[in-house]
């Protein structure tokens, strides 16, 4: 590639220090931008004004909770096909397969380690068409 | 479990942020447990708070994982599957499964400052000293999975798929219900500017919160070319008539729209709870079988290990078979005695010797069969600690005061009749240390003391005895107050009073009726004197005394035995007869020379190692006839309950055999000193010293010396 754009990540999760934790792992990659949501509102405000390559969303959040963040996301023809993967409990499985049957692409299952993270984003932000011109 | 503290790559600095966040999280936490609290008090519990209270445990839960805090994750996990079951309505919330819930804050305090990295010393082995697994099981056996299951059935709302479809399901949980109670389904439709979205959403759920439950927001698409408001469809479910909700927004431009609903029964009047093809409207769907036995739990407070364990046996069948254990032991012991006929025999010495080693066996097998049913008995004291601090929050909020309740030895194991029978007792003293001991807390401040009371409970084994302090940081006992009320019911005089020790005179509480109560200006009737609680305490063979200090606390200290059910008794003889002394009370056996015995102030006693031991001749308490004449040595066997000590003085020691108390006729019944009686061998009925009333009587002598 000539211009090495960096990947952009929007995380959203209500909790400190699950948004350290993912932006500092995926930070620890060349060429990777998280930019944090700590709420579903957050998340709605950045949304019309950027793009992302890849979306990383909590479920269980106040007010607008992540699956309707996700249906949200899908409904909007300018991150319709934005990969998206849910961060997930190991108790939360009716919540996760209804986030992948309203369009999430994968999810990951508190706690995880940094490598599956690494191994997940990488593998699906680079499934993303290069952006047209906008 | 020890905690691997594997950051994961995570410095110090991410697992610091974390801790401050866990923190929060945690008070948080408590806040909404707290709230939770009283709303179940009030009837009325808010879904949302709940909520809360489960999200809380699920944040910490996920990033407490990351840490590698695994006693952290466990709690927290074990807890989110608990609070999962209550928001789902699939549990009860009762004050057992609360008291579960306030434990889980305080070792989850525990926890996060066991994982601080800089409250060590340098090299000091960090100590792992809180264990979750106990309490992780206890949450477990009230949170078993209950089948809460939902019909899919909308009450005939006609509920868009896209709607449902992002709902969670603690969310679709809350239109369930929402419906069941039967509540109209609104679709509200608001449009904010993305900048104030926060604030605009906060006054929109004040306003409609006195009429019902905001169960979720769902943001919509923008229309094209507008990127700076948002539109969010709110759906509500409503108590009053939609007509009541357009009133409540008007004038924040949000749309009301009633959700069609399409077989409604047809008598039901509209805006009333009509019945629903939703299965009872009342009641949240909830397993019977779980409910009933945490209800169950809640009025007992028994164990919660028969929740989940297989096998609930009522305890007298266990009495049976402990009885039958006690036969057993005497047959054995006529077995025995054949045996030493057969020894005497040269003739049969083969044969003694092959019983001899079958009984060996049999002793072994014996003994191993009565330490299980022993066990199978025991219980951990903890069950009736938790009824306790649950009364001690009611309490100390009905009586305006703060009260800390520390807890020490909760898995101290007793004989589980004996647990039942403690629950009333210890409740009455800590209703009495929080109505008299603590101070309010204006008088507390004014003494230099934190606002906040203490009580500390503490448990803990010692030999075949189980002693459990209950101290305060109160105002301690008025002495005075105490000698003037016990004058007044005239159980003594000014004269006897001034020469009352001062354990003497704290003892005095336990007298009926005694207090120190201004009878003038205290709520009358409210909970039983002390005076029953030492009954209860001396039914069970235990002791209960009492030391105070004004201006700084009192301690009550309660020495109970470990069963009831069966003891090893030493078996003794005295003016011609056999009784036994329970073993579990007997420290050792002397051998007294008559010249030995020194009588000061009228009391007999010898010296033992320095200290000087209070002696008691059974044959004058009993006041049985003795053969007249001067005996070359006594037999003494000194007994002790906690701290006292007591030399029994008897003629002949006959051996060790277990017993099985049996409760004696109405003859003997009431004569201080025998708590009952029990057979041995060659069916002989000998009578079981009652240890605790006879030091308690050589006590009463020597304050009265």
């Amino acid at each position: 590639m000539a211009t090495r754009s960096p990947v952009r990540v929007l995380l959203v999760d209500d909790s400190s220090a699950m948004r350290s934790f993912v932006s500092a792992t995926l930070e620890s990659m060349d060429d990777w931008a998280v930019t944090v949501a700590t709420s579903g509102f957050d998340a709605l405000r950045m949304l019309p004004r950027e793009r992302f390559d890849l979306i990383i969303t909590d479920i269980n959040m106040p007010d607008i909770n992540g699956l309707e963040l996700i249906r949200f996301i899908r409904e909007s023809p300018a991150h319709a096909r934005t990969p998206l993967v849910i961060i997930s409990t190991d108790s939360g499985e009716r919540d996760r397969e209804r986030g992948i049957s309203l369009g999430a692409d994968a999810y990951l299952v508190k706690p995880f380690a940094p490598d599956a993270l690494v191994d997940l984003a990488t593998r699906l932000a680079h499934r993303t068409v290069p952006p047209s011109t906008p | 479990m020890s905690d691997s503290r594997n950051s994961g790559g995570m410095g110090d600095k991410a697992l610091q942020e974390f801790l401050s966040e866990a923190q929060e999280i945690v008070e948080a936490f408590n806040r909404s447990l707290l709230r939770l609290d009283e709303q179940r008090a009030a009837g009325r519990v808010e879904p949302e708070v709940i909520n809360d209270a489960f999200r809380a445990v699920h944040s910490l839960k996920g990033v407490s994982g990351l840490f590698g805090l695994n006693r952290m994750t466990q709690l927290a996990h074990t807890l989110e599957t608990l609070l999962d079951g209550l928001r789902l309505g699939k549990l009860p919330l009762t004050p057992a499964l609360l008291d579960l819930l306030f434990e889980s804050v305080e070792v989850f305090h525990r926890l996060v400052a066991d994982a601080r990295p800089q409250e060590t010393p340098e090299g000091a082995p960090r100590t792992d000293s809180v264990s979750v697994d106990d309490l992780c099981e206890r949450i477990e056996r009230v949170a078993a999975p209950g089948d809460g299951k939902e019909v899919d059935n909308w009450g005939g709302f006609a509920l868009d798929p896209a709607l449902l479809s992002g709902l969670t399901e603690y969310e679709e949980h809350r239109l369930h219900e929402n419906i069941s109670q039967g509540r109209d389904i609104l679709r509200l439709l608001a449009v904010f500017p993305l900048l104030t979205i926060d604030t605009g959403l906060d006054n929109l759920k004040t306003r409609l919160k006195p009429f019902g439950e905001v169960i979720t927001l769902l943001p919509l698409p923008s229309p094209a070319g507008d990127d700076q408001s948002i539109a969010l469809h709110v759906l509500f479910g409503s108590s009053v008539p939609s007509s009541q909700i357009v009133e409540a927004v008007k004038g924040t431009g949000v749309e009301v729209a009633q959700i069609p609903r399409s077989n409604r029964p047809l008598q039901a009047p509209a805006p009333a709870p009509a019945p629903t093809p939703v299965a009872s409207p009342a009641e949240p769907p909830r397993t019977e079988g779980l409910a009933a036995e945490l209800d169950d739990l809640d009025e007992r407070a028994t164990t919660l290990r028969s929740v989940s364990q297989t096998v609930r046996v009522d305890i007298r069948k266990l009495d049976h078979l402990m009885n039958v254990v006690g036969e057993l032991a005497l047959a054995r012991a006529g077995i025995r005695s054949v045996l030493e006929t057969l020894k005497q025999d040269r003739a049969l010495t083969e044969l003694a010797r092959s019983l001899h080693r079958e009984m060996r066996n049999l002793d072994r097998k014996l003994d191993e069969l009565q330490a299980g049913i022993l066990e199978v008995r025991m219980v951990p004291l903890g069950q009736i600690f938790d009824k306790l601090s649950r009364v001690v929050r009611k309490i100390s909020r009905e009586a305006g005061k703060e009260i800390h309740l520390t807890i020490a030895g909760a898995d101290t194991e007793i004989d589980k009749l004996i647990v039942e029978e403690l629950s009333d007792p210890l409740m009455h003293v800590i209703r009495n240390c929080i109505d008299h001991g603590i101070e309010r807390p204006e008088a507390r401040r004014a003494a230099g003391k934190p606002e906040a009371g203490t009580i500390s409970i503490h448990a803990e084994q010692r030999g075949n005895h189980v002693v459990i302090e209950v101290e305060d940081d109160g105002a301690g006992i008025a002495a005075d107050r105490l000698i003037q009320s016990a004058i007044a019911r005239g159980f003594l005089d000014e004269n006897a009073a001034r020469a009352m020790s001062r354990r003497e005179i704290f003892n005095l509480i336990f007298l009926p009726g005694v207090s120190t109560k201004v009878v003038a200006d205290e709520i009358s009737g409210r909970g039983v004197g002390m005076d029953v609680v030492k009954t209860n305490i001396a039914r069970l063979s235990g002791i209960i005394d009492v030391e105070s200090e004004t201006g700084a606390g009192t301690r009550l200290t309660i020495t109970l035995p470990i069963t009831l059910a069966i003891i090893q008794a030493l078996v003794v003889r005295v003016a011609g007869r056999t009784f036994a002394i329970p073993l579990n009370s007997v420290l050792e056996a002397l051998i007294v020379q008559p010249q030995d015995v020194r009588t000061i102030e009228r009391r007999e006693i010898v010296t033992l190692r320095g200290a000087t031991l209070p002696l008691l001749r059974l044959d004058r308490l009993f006041r049985m006839d003795r053969a007249p004449g001067v005996r070359d040595k006594h037999f003494v066997v000194v007994v002790g309950m906690a701290q006292h000590r007591l030399g029994l003085m008897v003629d002949e020691l006959l051996g060790q055999q277990d017993i099985v108390i049996k409760p004696i006729g109405r003859v003997l019944e009431g004569i201080p000193g025998i708590a009952g009686a029990t057979e041995l061998g060659g069916q002989q009925t000998v009578l079981v010293l009652d240890v605790a009333a006879l030091v308690e009587e050589a006590l009463a002598e020597r304050d009265a010396a």
